[in-house]
């Protein structure tokens, strides 16, 4: 039932933005082809921060101490094991899954479901793992830039990632709702941090698009193939060029 | 003469413990002399910003004056404001680039100082380094905070005046990456003085008015 109305709700956002989107004339942008679609979602999710997320996460710090935040933050980071246990064995990180089953069962026992993290101190420290970074390091590229509603920042391989990490986690199927929880959690032990980049930020939806290849970019684990991100005009090519001050010769100055 | 032997074998300790050090210097220094003279510049950068954070005797505000005038330092914001615009440095005028470079630099100082209110003693460690092809340096520094670490690298260059920063990349994310694609979005949308609206109407809008 709940899936069902946030079904609804999601294909409604769809609609109404679908035609605001048809609306706007933007430029069309090859290293964001979606743009179009994604501005008017962008703006969506801002007034859901604006008007839900950002006044419901405020008084839940009002109402909890950091401490707490973090060790719900913790609790929620531990249960999604299933989708890092299964991304690590994908990617052929023996080590590291085997890593992660000690991590879960010390956090889960002596870290008291969780909520405290022990396993770090004792020298098994977290390694963040999804399933869309194992798709990354088979090779699936991410595919144009896109900007879901409600959930944010994504691209066509990160989202079907990301449903399965949903699915894996066991909260998913046996605590509805508990994702509300860990939402309103994370959007509060990051408010700080949201509200430096939107006021720093020259144009908030292209620092969250960039922010967000680059990150996964990083995540995936191969920072020399930032080119492949995108449609590679985005990035104009590797990260060594990045620093390569342009003398207006057509492009390129200094033989390599 | 028991008392010069003494003071002989207390020499030969110093000097062991001497040579033990020059050894461990060296073993350093091994890394190649660029990379261990940046790695040093950032150390000794660290040190001051955070002598000055963890000062408790003086004022925040105080606080953000000595680690902007740092930051002016020992940043190339003209070259970080040129590899920002990339390609478009050359659409912009003599004048325009002055301006572009005088609104950036306040523009990313002003940031500095903002995100100096959510310090809360966290610890910094320098880590791995790297020697670029293009002969910068990438010295890797790793933030510990009470539940998180976040890796932030600083890529430096030596110029004229010596080592300076050119890019900071905070968990995987370039800040001169970040600004060049919304540089590129604004120019090709505004044009160059569009940007350079941009950047001032930011510095009007983003007083220091957050505490809470």
């Amino acid at each position: 039932m709940k899936l069902r109305s946030a079904a609804r709700l999601l294909s409604l956002a769809a609609l109404a933005l679908f035609s605001v989107a048809c609306a706007s004339s933007a430029p069309p942008n090859p290293a964001d082809p979606w743009q179009p679609m994604n501005r008017p979602v962008f703006q969506f999710n801002e007034g859901v921060d604006r008007f839900v997320l950002r006044p419901v996460s405020r008084g839940w710090t009002f109402i909890t101490f950091e401490g707490l935040r973090d060790s719900v933050a913790k609790f929620f980071y531990n249960t999604a094991f299933p989708s890092r246990f299964v991304s690590n064995v994908g990617q052929a990180e023996g080590q590291q899954a085997i890593t992660e089953v000690a991590r879960f069962l010390i956090n889960t026992t002596v870290g008291v479901a969780g909520f405290f993290d022990p396993a770090t101190r004792w020298g098994l420290p977290r390694r963040d793992e999804d399933v869309g970074q194992m798709f990354g390091r088979w090779g699936i590229p991410p595919g144009p830039f896109w900007m879901v509603p409600l959930l944010g920042p994504s691209d066509p391989r990160d989202f079907v990632g990301t449903v399965f990490d949903t699915a894996l986690s066991p909260l998913t199927w046996f605590v509805p709702g508990a994702g509300v929880v860990g939402a309103v959690n994370s959007r509060a032990r990051a408010d700080e941090r949201i509200e430096a980049a939107r006021r720093s930020s020259l144009d908030f939806y292209v620092f969250v698009r960039d922010a967000f290849f680059q990150y996964r970019a990083s995540a995936v684990g191969n920072s020399e193939s930032l080119s492949d991100y995108g449609s590679g005009v985005y990035y104009e090519g590797a990260r060594d060029e990045l620093y390569e001050v342009d003398d207006g010769k057509g492009g390129k100055d200094a033989p390599k | 003469m028991p008392r010069s032997s003494e003071r002989r074998r207390a020499a030969a300790l110093l000097l062991g413990f001497a040579l033990a050090v020059a050894g461990a210097n060296a073993a350093a220094a091994a890394l190649s002399g660029p990379e261990s003279e940046a790695r040093s510049f950032v150390q000794q950068t660290i040190d001051t910003v955070l002598g000055i954070l963890r000062n408790g005797k003086i004022p925040l505000e105080e606080k953000k004056s000595r680690v902007e005038s740092i930051a002016y330092e020992r940043f190339d914001f003209e070259l970080m404001s040129r590899l920002v615009l990339a390609r478009n440095w050359q659409k912009f005028s003599d004048k325009q680039k002055r301006d572009f470079v005088d609104a950036f630099k306040k523009h990313l100082s002003a940031t500095y100082r903002d995100t100096l209110n959510t310090f809360r003693d966290e610890t910094i460690q320098i880590g791995s380094s790297r020697l670029e092809k293009n002969e910068d340096v990438t010295v890797m520094t790793i933030v510990t905070g009470s539940t998180d670490t976040t890796s932030v690298d600083y890529r430096m260059r030596k110029g004229d005046h010596g080592w300076r920063g050119i890019d900071v990349i905070i968990e995987g994310v370039s800040l001169v990456q970040n600004f060049r694609s919304q540089a590129q979005e604004i120019v090709s949308n505004e044009g160059p003085d569009g940007l350079i609206k941009k950047l001032r109407a930011k510095q009007m809008t983003s007083p220091h008015k957050k505490k809470a």
